[in-house]
Order: C-alpha cells, then sequence, then structure tokens
C-alpha cells in the first residue's frame, strides 16, 4: 500500500479510477470487500453466492465509474448495492426452496446455510442495516468521515491519525463523535 | 426545560454502549429507562449502529474472490490509452514547390513534389508524383509507427495505406484537390490539414 494514498477520499479514489488508476481500484476493493461481503453473508448466503454477489457489486461499479454523480457517497451506493443484489439473490433462490421434507436433499443446491433466519427476518435486517447507512450518507461530509474511520474500517485508525487527517484537535474528537453520533441516531427511524 | 433535563446525558448513553457503566450508573440508569421512551429509543439506535458497526469486518473474502474483483477494473485500460492519445498537429517545415523553401529553380518546378511536416516528436515526409490531374501521396513517418494508420482524406474521397516496418506507405492515385492527413499512433494522433495537392 502506497502510504501517501492511504487515506484517500472516496471522491478522490474514484476520480484516480476514472484516469485508469488501477491503484484506486485496488484501494476501492481493499476498503469494502470485506464489509459488503459481510452483507450477503449475514443475509444467509454462502461463501459462493456472497462472491457472485460481491463480483456483480463491483462489476455494476466499474460500469458506472463515469456516471456516479455523488462519489463522496461511494460507502452508501456500495452497500445499497450490495444489499439489493442480496435481497434479489434471495428471493430467487427461496422462489425454488424445498416446500417438504421430501424435497429437503435438493435444498443443498440453494447454498442457503443459515436455516435459523427466514427470509422475510433477512429481508427486515437488510432493511434496518439500509435505514443506518441511509442516516450516515445524510448528516453531512464532515461527521459522516469521522463516524465512519472511528467506527466503520476495517482498521482501527487511531485518534491521532483521525485527527490529521479531519485536520481537527485531537481534543475535539470525542465531542464531536457524540454530536455526529447524535445527529445518526435521530435519522434513524424509531 | 425540566423535562429535557431529566433525560439522561447522550454522551453518557454512548459510554454505556461502548465501553459500559459502573454497575450504580447502569441501575439508575435502568431505573430511568424504564419510564422514559425517549432515551430507551435513543439506547436501542445507539446499540443497533454498534452491533452493525462490529459485524462490518466480521467476514473475510477468499483470495480468489479479491482477485477477481481486482480483475473487473483491467478491461478498462485499452480505452483509456486510445483515449488519452495525444493529439498533435502538424506544421510545414519544408516545401520544395514554394520559393521559399525551394533549394534552387530546378527542384522548384520539378513532376515530383516532397513535403515535410512536424509535429512534436515526429516528422512526416510526403513524397507526390502528379499524373495528368492525378497524384500519388507515399512517404514515411520518423521515427516510429507502431501499430499506426494512416489516412488521407478530401470532402469526396477517403484512402488508407498500410505503413511497413520502415513506416513507409504508399497511397493509391487520387484526384488533385485539397487533402487532410491524418496518423493514428499508439500515444499519438497527428492530424495535418488543408494539404493543396494542386499542380
Amino acid at each position: 500500500m502506497k502510504p501517501e494514498t492511504k487515506f484517500l477520499t472516496d471522491e478522490e479514489l474514484v476520480e484516480a479510477c476514472r484516469r485508469g488508476d488501477e491503484f484506486a481500484w485496488e484501494m476501492i476493493v481493499s476498503k469494502y470487500q470485506n464489509m459488503l461481503f459481510s452483507i450477503p453473508r449475514r443475509a444467509g448466503l454462502g461463501s459462493d453466492l456472497a462472491s457472485d454477489v460481491l463480483q456483480e457489486v463491483f462489476k455494476t461499479l466499474f460500469e458506472k465509474l463515469d456516471s456516479l454523480e455523488q462519489p463522496q457517497f461511494l460507502r452508501a451506493w456500495l452497500t445499497t448495492t450490495t444489499r439489493h443484489k442480496t435481497i434479489h439473490l434471495i428471493q430467487r433462490e427461496t422462489r425454488g426452496r424445498p416446500k417438504s421434507l421430501d424435497d429437503m436433499e435438493e435444498e443443498s443446491h440453494f447454498e442457503f446455510p443459515d436455516k435459523a433466519m427466514l427470509p422475510d427476518e433477512v429481508l427486515i435486517q437488510l432493511e434496518k442495516e439500509n435505514q443506518i447507512e441511509t442516516a450516515l450518507a445524510q448528516i453531512g461530509e464532515r461527521c459522516r468521515r469521522l463516524i465512519t474511520m472511528l467506527y466503520l474500517e476495517t482498521e482501527q485508525i487511531p485518534y491521532t491519525d483521525v485527527a490529521r487527517i479531519l485536520e481537527i484537535p485531537l481534543g475535539s474528537i470525542g465531542p464531536t463523535r457524540s454530536r455526529c453520533l447524535q445527529k445518526l441516531i435521530k435519522l434513524i427511524p424509531d | 426545560m425540566k423535562q429535557l433535563l431529566q433525560h439522561i446525558e447522550f454522551e453518557k448513553l454512548v459510554r454505556r454502549v461502548e465501553t459500559g457503566l459502573s454497575k450504580d450508573e447502569a441501575q439508575s440508569m435502568d431505573k430511568h429507562l424504564l419510564k422514559c421512551s425517549e432515551c430507551a429509543g435513543q439506547l436501542q439506535k445507539l446499540k443497533n449502529f454498534f452491533s452493525y458497526s462490529t459485524q462490518q469486518s466480521a467476514e473475510t473474502v477468499p483470495q480468489a474472490t479479491t482477485a477477481n474483483l481486482l480483475n473487473v477494473f483491467k478491461p478498462k485500460k485499452p480505452f483509456e490509452k486510445i483515449s488519452f492519445a495525444e493529439r498533435l498537429r502538424g506544421i510545414l517545415t519544408f516545401d520544395d514547390w514554394l520559393p521559399e523553401f525551394a533549394l534552387n529553380e530546378r527542384l522548384a518546378f520539378s513532376d515530383t513534389r516532397q513535403i515535410l511536416f512536424q509535429a512534436s516528436n515526429y516528422d512526416v515526409d510526403l513524397r507526390v508524383n502528379f499524373f495528368g490531374g492525378n497524384c500519388q501521396v507515399s512517404g514515411q513517418i520518423f521515427p516510429d509507427c507502431a501499430n499506426g494508420k494512416i489516412e488521407i482524406s478530401s470532402a469526396k474521397v477517403s484512402e488508407k495505406a498500410s505503413l511497413n516496418e520502415y513506416c513507409e506507405f504508399v497511397f493509391p492515385f487520387i484526384e488533385e484537390g485539397v487533402y487532410s492527413l491524418r496518423i493514428d499512433l499508439e500515444n499519438a494522433v497527428i492530424e495535418i490539414p488543408d494539404i493543396s495537392l494542386l499542380t
């Protein structure tokens, strides 16, 4: 990883991809792949189907790179697209789910390992996650970056780095974080 | 105002979810939460958010999947290369039919005309032979022309020629007239407009 590009914003990464910068694409994949992969996995899809979802999402991103109107909302775009594709896949798979015990052997074809969670519950869970991401997209650039760095990055970012990147005093991270979280939960429906 | 002051401080709710409270603080909070749906609702949303945030990196993508995701980007590269080809305009540097360039009177009125153009680091050497109202254009590109294409065109006609290993080309006969020359190279497009091929 090139240290000087480690903290490029999503907008900068998308712009770099548009210029043909392969490294920027690697940065996007590296930054979001685990988080996105967890969406279909939590919804009960097997590793292979979850990988298929991810492949579709990144193919769509590549196709739409030049037409993404708000690249600063890349994270929201990626999570929403992943959820839609996951829901689509679940609905497609469950249409063919076995109706009786006699059909149970066929179930293995669907690679639907999480028997505890019914499709409706999965959809509700995905919708709740979507509400959090939607709220996150609405709290403003500064808050979004702070909350993302503190709670949603794959690797934990030290406060000193957060302060440097966001150009805010170290001592104001705590109070700002609190205000941003308050803003966030106000935007999440009851 | 009195009602607002009775609510639990938001930072304390965050602390409860993020790091935990002392037993006394937690018990006191629980008593309040039983009576206050607003604080209970805020706490529940915070719990949902922190639960969501801890799930973010719970899964690790298989290496083969990562490789596939990285490969998605590759097909775009050739397109980018073409779209960013440098556009160059050829500038006349020599024409032995023009008095200011003619080396001597004898060359200035021969049937074979030599015209040289320069475009950045490239030189284009044209030789034009005239035969009763028609002409044949040949020439050479310097210093290189790998995978290049060359085309001469006017409002009426367009002709292409192949480039050999020495970057030489020969067009078919064309009518005398005013033509444009376009050379597509790997990293550049050279355009030479308004070449007058008239005797």
